[in-house]
């Protein structure tokens, strides 16, 4: 294997993790819900926006992050009670959610326009730790190994809380039967709630470390990425931490050495396909769970 | 309980929001100002049959283009003030009315409706791109609307009717200009070609290896297709890379040249990166931050002139301008085309679009952008400068330096 064709690997599997933190959100409301959030993506762009925002008034970026972390969660969370919340309660069907989250995220997108413009910004990184080891001929960077590590961890510690706390076996629970839940004495909406408040902290932390990995941040952002981490959480089964995780590094690396072989014009292409051909044969994904309805 | 937590989240994100809100743009002076939906709808039976002259003014007002559509505005407004603080144009005071086509092909054909119901329009200024003037300029044609447009410079363009004009020098002057630096100013061997897939790009692209293999016969030419909304040019700089470039021109907008200039330095500061007029943006300096040294665009005006049309220019546009961008070349080709028209008009004493078209065919316009005159083919062809950033402040160089 040559060392040009290793680069495309390992571009592609910081590629794939990009993607797999992005896809997080998508496979935690779709594991409570079984909706396909699209605001995700517009979500996503106002958690990296918002960060260089509070950056550029001189706080520090981690606490940067943390603030806008917080406000990302209360923006999902505004979605629910404004869009979703009211067609749930009126069993308004799945298509009807997922039209009201595509109007979310555009409502979202030009509110961001309007407030930062449509022109990029430079976005400074800022989790740099300025060293790069060499594995053979292939240098890789500190930013790289830390967006690693993020995204390693972000999956374990969702994993973890959907597996392994009293609010994630609520959710599990809410997830199985809505009306058993509320009658074993689960709030259900604030499960919810709380659930549409983590998608959206993934987003702020998946926003700023794309951001300052590519060093640039814009509105529109969260189009292509929305897409193409829908894809990814769809391949690796919604509502699947680690699935998102191998899903995104599929995409990734297929998307490189697409793109490096055959053209970058191809790479939109390859994360559909792979989609499609996986959900013919997989239609739960990689790591999904059957639906069992009872007739 | 749920009310009161609903309230208070939409209060937090309204207080969150309006707090990072920064300084917005000055209002429209005039309601003419306002976006094709606030058009007037009445319109006299002639063509500057009012006592104003109405000019469509078209362009992405909204969308990912923005940034650009607001420069064409403040340009655009500021030669129809200069010409209205003298008494106006006939006699009678210039109106720009503002037409937003998003900067997409299908809505550039739907403003262009809009446009040619409008029998007070006299002529159009635009389209942005050449995508869009493309798909708008059959609908012009076919209603005896005048467009001239600043910036297309697709060869294809103004072969699409008489009626089809443009102030920009065509793609062919664009691509001769920067395959010459690079091929006689820096001496360049082995070229990379970054180019965005789009008519535009496309056609650029394929005249520059044209030329390039015209001046020097042994330069490889390595080719690159990218679309825009991908921030991830591993795989190109790796490619690029791997070929062994020592040059690479994007024939692309900012908006991918900057993030894959970026990219490309980050791997390997010693390839050099030139681009094209779309890319003399502040933004473009501001995301490559302390990679924006000797990064090359090439272009036809640069606000470090001296002359005294570029200072009254950029004082009015810094006047004009809430966000303190700095204008380039294409904003001033806006300003041109506005004030070539209203020239013509003055020449010929009337309004009448055929005795203005005829006007045209004839005018030699000094603009800021260069002495506008039009061929047979109702193209204004001539030689772009370039300029370079060093430490965020351009560089001009006369094409001279490379042309010899």
């Amino acid at each position: 294997m040559n060392s040009t064709f290793l680069l495309y690997i390992v571009d592609g599997v910081v590629l794939g993790l990009i993607y797999a933190l992005v896809a997080c959100g998508y496979s935690l409301i779709f594991s409570i819900l079984r909706i396909v959030n699209f605001a995700h993506g517009s979500i996503y762009a106002f958690g990296a926006l918002m960060t260089l925002f509070f950056i550029n008034q001189g706080i520090n970026p981690w606490l940067s992050v943390l603030i806008t972390l917080i406000l990302t969660g209360m923006l999902e969370m505004l979605m629910d009670k404004v869009c979703i919340e009211p067609l749930r309660k009126r069993n308004s069907p799945g298509v009807s959610t997922l039209i009201a989250t595509e109007g979310y995220s555009y409502v979202v997108m030009n509110m961001l326009i309007i407030l930062f413009g449509s022109g990029r910004n430079h976005f400074e990184t800022f989790y740099d730790l300025g060293f790069t080891i060499n594995i053979g001929s292939l240098p890789i960077s500190s930013t790289k190994l830390v967006l690693l590590a993020i995204s390693g961890g972000l999956m374990l510690l969702m994993t973890y809380i959907i597996n392994k706390t009293h609010v994630g076996l609520a959710i599990r629970a809410v997830q199985q039967n809505t009306t058993s839940a509320r009658l074993m004495g689960i709030k259900v909406n604030r499960i919810v709630l709380g659930t549409f408040f983590l998608a959206g902290a993934t987003a702020a932390v998946s926003g700023a470390l794309v951001a300052g990995y590519y060093q640039i941040c814009y509105p529109t952002m969260g189009m292509v990425m929305g897409n193409k981490t829908l894809a990814t959480a769809l391949l690796g089964g919604l509502g699947a931490m680690h699935g998102g995780l191998l899903g995104g590094i599929i995409i990734g690396v297929l998307e490189c050495i697409v793109a490096g072989t055959l053209g970058a014009t191809y790479r939109d292409a390859v994360s559909f396909v792979v989609l499609i051909v996986i959900l013919i044969f997989m239609p739960s994904g990689l790591f999904g769970k059957k639906d069992i309805t009872k007739v | 309980m749920k009310k009161t937590l609903s309230i208070l989240l939409v209060l937090v994100m309204a207080i969150s929001l309006v707090a990072c809100q920064p300084a917005q743009p000055a209002a429209p002076a005039a309601s003419a100002d306002a976006p094709a939906a606030d058009a007037p709808a009445a319109a006299p039976a002639e063509a500057g049959a009012s006592d104003t002259i109405k000019l469509a003014v078209v362009g992405p007002m909204t969308g990912q283009d923005a940034e650009y559509g607001l420069g064409f505005r403040q340009s655009a407004q500021i030669m129809a003030d200069k010409w209205n603080a003298n008494g106006g144009c006939l006699g009678k005071q210039v109106e720009l009315v503002v037409f937003d086509d998003k900067g997409a092909p299908e809505e550039g054909a739907n403003v262009a409706e809009q446009i040619v119901a409008d029998e007070s329009i006299v002529a159009v200024v635009g389209h942005f791109s050449s995508s869009l003037s493309m798909a708008a300029a059959p609908i012009y044609q076919e209603h005896g609307m005048l467009e001239i447009s600043p910036c297309s410079s697709h060869a294809d363009y103004t072969g699409i009717g008489d009626w089809i004009w443009r102030v920009s020098p065509l793609s062919a002057d664009e691509a001769r200009t920067v395959s010459k630096f690079v091929a006689n100013y820096w001496g360049a061997k082995k070229v990379g070609q970054l180019v965005m897939n789009n008519d535009w790009g496309a056609d650029i692209a394929e005249l520059e290896a044209e030329f390039l293999k015209s001046i020097n016969p042994d330069i490889e030419v390595v080719q690159e297709l990218v679309v825009e909304g991908n921030d991830d040019y591993g795989p190109v700089v790796t490619n690029f890379m791997a070929a062994g470039v020592d040059t690479v021109i994007c024939d692309a907008t900012y908006t991918v040249a900057a993030p894959f200039a970026k990219q490309m330095r980050l791997a390997n500061p010693e390839i050099r990166v030139v681009a094209h007029g779309n890319c003399q943006v502040e933004q473009l300096i501001e995301v490559l931050g302390d990679q924006s040294n000797n990064f090359y665009c090439s272009c036809s005006w640069s606000p470090i002139f001296s002359d005294e049309e570029t200072k009254f220019y950029c004082e009015k546009y810094a006047e004009m301008d809430a966000n303190d961008t700095t204008p380039i070349g294409d904003f001033v080709q806006y300003y041109d085309t506005v004030g070539l028209i209203l020239q013509a008009i003055t020449n010929c004493g009337s309004t009448d679009r055929e005795a203005i078209r005829a006007e045209l065919a004839k005018i030699e316009y000094q603009g800021l952008s260069g002495l506008l005159k039009f061929d047979e083919n109702r193209d204004c062809p001539r030689d772009y400068g370039m300029v370079y950033w060093d430490q965020a402040q351009q560089t001009w160089i006369q094409n001279t330096e490379w042309n010899s």
